[in-house]
């Protein structure tokens, strides 16, 4: 982990880094575990998982891109599937398992990605590992073919999607 | 200057795994929306609902005491934002010139609320004709946005005598060109924070040229640019978006910032994003071309005009670029032409990867394509005629004297996709209701660095610094923004100096920190800047008497009593590139990287339904300092071309989008993805760090004309329009056959 900031700016983070989450109306009806943490959110039911994910738990791996599950950015697993969590209420997560980028044990995909030029900008990045992640567990050795359909819910603007792909089929074994 | 040291290289032209990969796997790198600030408020914008009106009253609200409210009447200075021209205000005052043109900010700490507000601001206005269209901008008849004529800028020049040789000419042939918008669509949208900072503001976020921000902004905050430190945060995608854009954004979050003294964040949701930010500029080509018997071109005349929208932004050099583009990669003694940017009440167009090129090289092209077709020609063979070599002259004039790889990419493009046989096979084929098979071919060239005199103005500026205790230090205001211009950087000073990589680190771009290396823009980064880094590595090994190859930099430094060393070198134009901008004539470019591309696709006959096989590409880049990531620019650079030429569909009625989001503006996934073979050629330029040129822009300027003549070779019908959709096919098909059965 490697953001570099200029010593003034951290000092003005240091200064008053209190926690500003909405005032959002308190709920205990939610009880949910993130990456394998049980959690009683504050934010409310009607809470896009994206939101409480990243405002209240401070899980900004998964990232916002469109808001309307086109781009995949957001993906996260839900009880092993890979959901877009802006279009998945927190109230919907109740008694699942949710696993967030962060909460991936996956360092020979991560390598792959790595290695193979799978990444870019890297903003769709943590979606594409989560979808890839997804499929491998389901299925650990997809063809071409499944593994372009598994990450066609994703959008990638920089790679043209091959090298993504070429690190996903490298992980696979068949590759 | 640069050139080719002698030293055993370690790093330059190997696959070096990109320094921030591993943090941005996992999730770890900090984007804009990522970071946390103490206190932060969000900014919003409200914007015209008109497409060009008079603002006659803005009526507000009783605001609550915590909310910032910011018009014109609180900006310090004077109200634009400043690029070539003083047309586009940070917030418009008495008129507005386009839907969604900003007219005054709110910023608080809840969103929701602030959008409620901006709701209950009515503004009253008058509503003056509009300019709906390249030919309304042209036409004269209604008001003039800007100027007298409505025109931005205007390019053009008569070379030989163009007159005579249409008149000699064995054929002519007139061709008619159009070409969309398209968003560049970065998946992380626009962004910025700024906060009050000593005597000024500092603002972080996500960009492509801190130092626009920082000129730009100066004279509507009425500071001293050092006033206004500006730092790029990690960048997910630009593409052209992230050049001048993010200067009108950050002009807002500073003047929210600097009204109510607390740290303002402004991003945009990706529909507004995709509403109010620039596009490529829609464009119109006019085209007549010659040719003698022997099919050598004989003359052109090219009328290219691009659609700038309601303020200048960067048009004119757009316009430039596409204007050098348009005679195409050809030997051509007689051209007449007229290229122009026109205002029109419509979104400003803006930088997009390409830069006018891909509009120019589309119509020339497609040109070249229908051009063979009617002679009878395959595409290949018209192109081995006329493309341009090593010591021939460019339109311009320009000498061509190195590093000039275009017949070999041609050659390279053709063999391997066995084009001539399969072109003329399928030109033949049955039209039995079984799919169709094309392939289209395209060439092309990209101008490394600024056109024309631009690298002159900008005169980048880049360090070095080094101790033993620290290591290499390079300071620039490049910016990665997935590009990987980090790495490149890092292997370049570590083969310059012969070290190990892991000892040189990249500033963080930041005002403050780092020389003006001018903006990340133009397929200029590794060669110009990554050239200072050469430049200045040299310098440090003369400064303690070392030499990379002998590997004894950091031994010379320790016995030396120099504790930190420092090399600052500035780019000066090579005394023989001489270039006339009134005159158009000369060396536009130091240097062009040269590129072909073949498309291969099926056509469903009923549904024209197109399906991309297979995209192979040639480029001539010279040395590629990292072949993963020059093979990244290309995948990604054609896949963009591919969508620019066939999906991403972009239209507007009045002045409004038909699309604002990722559902109806479609961008290729990985199943619109074809297959896609990328060969790198390198005849290395003498100047260039390594022998390198430019690669970011060139992928995606040729493929919209291959594919176009891909869907052609299947159906034998022409078009001269992308995107080109499967219901324009369908329409122009169903036409022709009509106009087939009517004798």
């Amino acid at each position: 982990m490697s953001i570099i900031l200029s010593t003034e700016f951290i000092k003005l983070l240091m200064t008053d880094n209190k926690n500003k989450i909405k005032n959002l109306s308190v709920s205990s009806e939610v009880s949910l575990s993130v990456n394998g943490m049980s959690r009683t959110p504050k934010a409310s039911p009607s809470t896009r998982l994206l939101d409480y994910l990243r405002d209240e738990l401070k899980l900004t791996g998964t990232k916002e891109g469109c808001g309307e599950g086109e781009c995949g950015a957001c993906m996260v697993l839900v009880d092993g599937k890979a959901v877009n969590s802006c279009l998945f209420l927190l109230g919907q997560c109740n008694g699942r398992e949710v696993t967030t980028i962060e909460g991936i044990d996956a360092p020979k995909l991560f390598k792959a990605f790595e290695e193979t030029g799978a990444v870019q900008c890297g903003f769709c990045t943590p979606g594409f590992i989560v979808s890839a992640y997804a499929l491998l567990q389901q299925n650990p050795h997809p063809t071409v073919a499944e593994i372009k359909e598994a990450l066609s819910g994703n959008l990638c603007r920089c790679t043209g999607y091959k090298k993504i792909v070429e690190a996903v089929e490298k992980v696979t074994g068949n590759g | 200057m640069s050139g080719k040291p002698k030293n055993e290289l370690n790093y330059v032209g190997r696959p070096i795994v990109r320094v921030d990969a591993a943090d941005k796997v996992c999730g770890a790198a900090k984007y804009i929306n990522d970071i946390e600030f103490p206190d932060l408020l969000i900014g919003i914008t409200i914007r015209s609902t008109r497409q060009r009106a008079r603002i006659l009253k803005m009526n507000v609200p009783m605001l609550p005491p915590d909310v910032t409210f910011v018009t014109t009447d609180d900006i310090p200075g004077e109200n634009y934002v400043t690029l070539f021209n003083k047309d586009q205000p940070l917030l418009a005052k008495e008129v507005v010139n386009y839907l969604g043109e900003p007219i005054a900010l709110l910023a608080g700490t809840d969103e929701d609320a602030l959008r409620k507000l901006a709701a209950q601001i009515q503004i009253d206005y008058e509503d003056l004709p509009a300019i709906d269209s390249i030919e309304d901008a042209l036409s004269g008849k209604l008001p003039p946005i800007y100027g007298d004529d409505n025109v931005f800028k205007s390019y053009g020049y008569i070379k030989g005598e163009p007159g005579n040789a249409f008149a000699e000419s064995a054929f002519i042939f007139d061709d008619t060109f159009h070409t969309g918008y398209q968003e560049q669509a970065y998946l992380e949208t626009q962004g910025v924070v700024a906060f009050p900072y000593r005597n000024g503001v500092k603002i972080v976020g996500s960009m492509q040229c801190p130092f626009y921000v920082q000129k730009g902004l100066s004279p509507a905050l009425k500071l001293d640019p050092h006033d206004i430190v500006v730092e790029q945060a990690i960048t997910g995608g630009a593409f052209g978006g992230k050049e001048e854009f993010p200067s009108l954004i950050s002009g807002h979050a500073a003047l929210l910032a600097l009204k109510s003294g607390k740290p303002v964040k402004i991003t945009y949701d990706r529909h507004e994003d995709i509403s109010v930010t620039t596009k490529r500029h829609p464009s119109k080509s006019i085209r007549r071309i010659g040719f003698d018997k022997n099919h050598h071109i004989t003359a052109m005349d090219i009328d290219f005009v691009l659609n700038g929208g309601a303020h200048s932004t960067l048009s004119q050099v757009v316009l430039a670029r596409g204007a050098l583009g348009s005679p195409g990669a050809y030997k051509c003694d007689n051209i007449r032409m007229l290229s122009r940017a026109v205002a029109t009440n419509q979104l400003p167009s803006g930088a997009f990867r390409g830069f006018g090129a891909p509009q120019a090289f589309f119509a020339i092209e497609a040109q070249m394509n229908h051009a063979a077709y009617r002679m009878n020609i395959d595409p290949y063979s018209l192109r081995k005629k006329n493309i341009l070599r090593l010591g021939d002259r460019t339109a311009t004039g320009q000498l061509l004297k190195e590093s000039v790889g275009l017949e070999k990419a041609l050659d390279a493009v053709a063999e391997r996709t066995n084009f001539t046989e399969k072109y003329n096979q399928y030109r033949v084929q049955l039209h039995n209701g079984q799919p169709l098979k094309g392939i289209g071919l395209a060439t092309f060239f990209h101008g490394c660095g600024f056109t024309g005199k631009g690298e002159e103005l900008i005169k980048a500026t880049a360090s070095v610094d080094y101790s033993n205790e620290t290591g290499v230090l390079i300071r620039i205001a490049t910016v990665d923004m997935g590009q990987g211009m980090n790495t490149v950087m890092r292997q370049i000073a570590a083969d310059a100096l012969a070290l190990q990589i892991e000892r040189v680190i990249v500033n963080i771009p930041n005002t403050a920190e780092v020389p003006n290396s001018g903006p990340t823009v133009a397929s200029r980064t590794t060669m110009i800047v990554g050239g200072l880094i050469c430049q200045c590595c040299a310098d440090l090994l003369k400064q303690v008497g070392a030499t990379a190859e002998k590997r004894d930099f950091a031994e010379k430094v320790n016995m030396s009593n120099i504790k930190i060393l420092t090399a600052t070198r500035d780019y000066r134009v090579p005394d023989d590139v001489v270039w006339d901008e009134d005159k158009f004539i000369g060396d536009a470019y130091p240097i062009y990287s040269w590129a072909a591309a073949v498309v291969e696709v099926t056509v469903d006959p009923v549904t024209f339904e197109v399906t991309v096989d297979k995209i192979t590409a040639a480029h001539d880049i010279g040395k590629a300092i990292n072949p993963v990531l020059v093979e990244g620019q290309i995948e990604g650079g054609s896949l963009q071309g591919l969508g620019y030429a066939s999906i991403e569909v972009m239209t507007e009625t009045g002045g409004r989008l038909n699309q604002a989001s990722f559902t109806d503006y479609i961008i290729p996934t990985t199943l619109d993805t074809p297959e896609m073979e990328t060969i790198i050629l390198e005849e290395t330029y003498s100047r260039g760090p390594f022998g390198a040129k430019g690669v970011g822009e060139q992928p995606l300027v040729g493929i919209p004309a291959a594919y176009v003549g891909a869907v052609e070779n299947a159906l034998g019908v022409e078009f001269g329009e992308i995107p080109l959709t499967p219901e324009i096919i369908h329409r122009r098909v169903h036409r022709e056959r009509r106009e087939n059965t009517n004798y």
